[in-house]
């Protein structure tokens, strides 16, 4: 374990540290959202006292910050070497992995924080004592548990890949202060001020040499020249460009904006693709002064403090984007193949995203005009819209009808706060993504008990006759979801009021113990009801979903206690279906035909002879 | 403040300790290495599968 050093706010204002375990067995993108949520909480509860379980290859991120107290690497590769070719060497292991575990073990925490969202994860936790435990751990019978809220929201939603709108970087940062806010109480007044607001990184160890050459034949530290950096890799090439696409993109940049420094960003794994761009790059002459071909060359302390230095970010769904958003460079994110931007995309201000409908359409024609439209944005608005400054850049007009291109904002805190991304163009919905505002906002009013007004991220501009078709179909099957929900909460009462009425619920007669069966037996009927239903209308799958993982996770000792979260999860679930039904009205309101108010006025006719120039008076109509 | 604190406070234990019984222990252990080790085995395999798919990319 290493140990970073002590929290000296916490010992300046003698408040007792908070002692925080977080499990975070992901990879590095998990690992920098994880941190960022964290930075939020650190800095309303400076005592917090946050110990990290990562796995060793992706530990450098949170090396690189000065205000976690320990790391606690799991050495996964050498661990379990043996055990992963040969499973006879499993019961080998096991020691040495009970030794890795003995200094998690051997003091309570306050709060074991699981953000892996993993099997592997929740067995870990189930292993750590601790007063409070938020997200997947294992109960003492070794079954799964997610025992919060927010948990049961990934579990079902996010995991369950139904659309959803709510950042998970929002989702983590939302879980951890309520259950502060629960347990420690609010923070302090001027909490918020502490200095880790300033820097999240620590570069003082980045050693990365800055040759001359790298640039080929430009100096590195000239301030008049801007910095373009290029992730050209992914965890999957569904991810990102093609190495082909991404030498004709450096080629339109090097051609168009000759001053600008372009830097090649990837890992080990992505050597071979950045050569086959040098060399494509290359065949094609584009001369290669200020090109730096930096993949696979860079530790992460080096990766992200270029990053840092640079004014743009463009890449595909990786680490580098959570890394941009946290040094606070823009970011032009290609959200391609398999991806959620809502969940997963670039975090804060005035970030893009592109997202085709066709992969053909993202041309790197079609990515440099919009960086080109985005880096000189005052400039273009006042002229012209970015659908006008593609096609006037030659861009084909049906791919720009089919493209995405989004803004990301981080809403005021009385808008709901958290990231949003707002349409720059082609304003229509797509019926996914009207589901996505409908589950987040549903589960805002859940779990945060406060939310704006319906659809207020909504307008007429964005709606369409598709959309309002698929709208209209729900009507119907949330009418009858509502009236399942009702019958699930009165039978479950029902259930709890008759085991109350008996002596015991261990002994009871044949008669009674036939009528609690019957209950019982209709509960599983309206379940299997819900399941027909969202069977005949996906679009609400998320509440059988959350039924299934909300019945796992109920937790009474006896059958009335069963009986009454029963009745609580239903009821929840048949408020969340009454504001969606709630949404539906909002959105077909929006498609009705409004009195449009006459706002035009007569304008008055000025006298031929009339020796004064007279104001025209607009509500005064003119008759002649 | 949460619409609804019980589901938002988490599993709460008013005297944690560690894990007093050892079959348990021992039990969940193995669930942590089982499982770590399935993870690996999956991603060694989609590795596998992506570094084949590039292969052909470059062919």
């Amino acid at each position: 374990m290493t140990q970073k050093g002590s929290s000296s706010q916490s010992a300046l204002k003698a408040v007792p540290p908070i002692r925080c375990v977080v499990v975070q067995l992901a990879r590095l993108g998990d690992n920098l959202q994880s941190l960022m949520a964290l930075r939020a909480a650190k800095q309303l509860y400076p005592q917090l006292e946050i110990t990290l379980v990562v796995r060793d290859s992706f530990a450098a991120a949170a090396h690189r910050v000065p205000w976690v107290h320990q790391i606690h690497e799991l050495p996964t590769t050498t661990l379990l070497e043996g055990a992963v070719s040969d499973p006879t060497k499993k019961d080998e292991v096991l020691p040495s992995l009970a030794r890795w575990l003995s200094g998690l073990v051997s003091q309570p925490w306050d709060i074991a924080l699981n953000w892996t969202f993993s099997e592997s994860s929740s067995w870990l936790t189930g292993l750590l004592p601790a007063r409070v435990k938020l997200g997947y751990s294992r109960r003492k019978d070794l079954t799964l548990s997610a025992s919060d809220g927010w948990t049961h929201y990934v579990q079902a939603v996010v995991q369950g890949e139904i659309p959803q709108n709510i950042h998970l970087t929002d989702i983590l940062t939302t879980q951890l202060l309520t259950a502060l806010q629960i347990h420690v109480g609010d923070p302090e007044a001027d909490a918020g001020n502490q200095s880790i607001t300033r820097g999240f990184f620590d570069f003082s160890q980045a050693s990365f040499n800055f040759k001359q050459t790298d640039l080929q034949g430009r100096p590195w530290r000239d301030p008049a020249r801007r910095w373009i950096a290029f992730q050209i890799g992914a965890g999957h090439s569904t991810k990102t460009l093609s190495p082909q696409e991404w030498a004709k993109l450096i080629e339109i940049f090097r051609k168009n904006r000759p001053e600008l420094n372009l830097l090649l960003l990837g890992g080990a794994g992505d050597l071979t693709r950045q050569n086959e761009i040098r060399e494509l790059i290359v065949a094609q002459g584009v001369p290669q002064q200020g090109i730096a071909y930096l993949a696979g060359d860079c530790e992460f302390q080096d990766w992200a403090s270029v990053i840092e230095r640079s004014h743009w970010l463009i890449s595909g769904d990786t680490s580098a984007i959570h890394v941009a958003s946290i040094v606070g460079t823009r970011i032009l994110n290609l959200s391609l193949g398999n991806v959620r931007y809502m969940e997963t995309g670039p975090y804060g201000n005035g970030h893009i995203v592109m997202r085709p409908d066709q992969r053909t359409d993202l041309t790197p024609e079609m990515i440099f005009h919009t960086w080109e439209y985005f880096s000189s944005e005052f400039r273009a608005q006042k002229s012209l819209t970015l659908g006008i400054h593609l096609e006037t850049e030659g861009c084909p007009p049906e791919s720009i009808q089919r493209m995405q291109i989004l803004r990301s904002r981080i809403r005021d805190a009385d808008a709901g706060g958290g990231v949003v991304y707002e349409a720059v163009l082609n304003e229509t919905l797509s019926f996914n993504d009207w589901i996505a505002q409908v589950t987040g906002y549903i589960a805002r009013a859940w779990y945060c008990g406060w939310t704006p007004a319906i659809g207020h991220e909504l307008s007429r501009g964005h709606i369409h006759p598709d959309l309002i078709r698929s709208v209209r179909s729900l009507e119907e099957p949330l009418h009858v979801l509502i009236k399942i929900c009702e019958e699930s909460k009165r039978t479950a009462i029902t259930l709890q009021r008759k085991v109350g009425a008996l002596r015991s619920q261990k002994v009871m007669g044949l008669e009674a113990k036939q009528s609690l069966q019957q209950q019982a037996d209709k509960l599983m009927e309206l379940e299997q009801l819900i399941e027909r239903l969202v069977h005949a209308q996906p679009a609400l799958a998320m509440f059988f979903r959350f039924a299934k993982v909300s019945m796992h996770n109920l937790s009474g000792d006896d059958i009335a206690e069963l009986g009454k979260q029963t009745a609580t999860v239903y009821n929840r679930l048949g408020q969340g279906a009454q504001t969606f039904k709630e949404w539906v009205a909002h959105l077909l309101s929006l498609s009705k035909p409004m009195v449009v108010e006459n706002r035009s006025r007569v304008i008055p006719v000025e006298f031929r002879n009339s020796t004064k120039s007279k104001t025209p008076n607009p509500d005064h109509e003119v008759t002649t | 403040m949460a619409a609804d604190g019980t589901l938002l406070q988490g599993e709460v234990s008013d005297n944690p300790g560690a894990l007093s019984d050892s079959i348990v222990i021992q039990k969940m252990l193995q669930g942590f290495l089982n499982s770590l080790i399935d993870e690996q085995v999956r991603d060694l395999r989609k590795e596998a599968l992506e570094n084949s798919i590039q292969d052909k990319d470059v062919r």
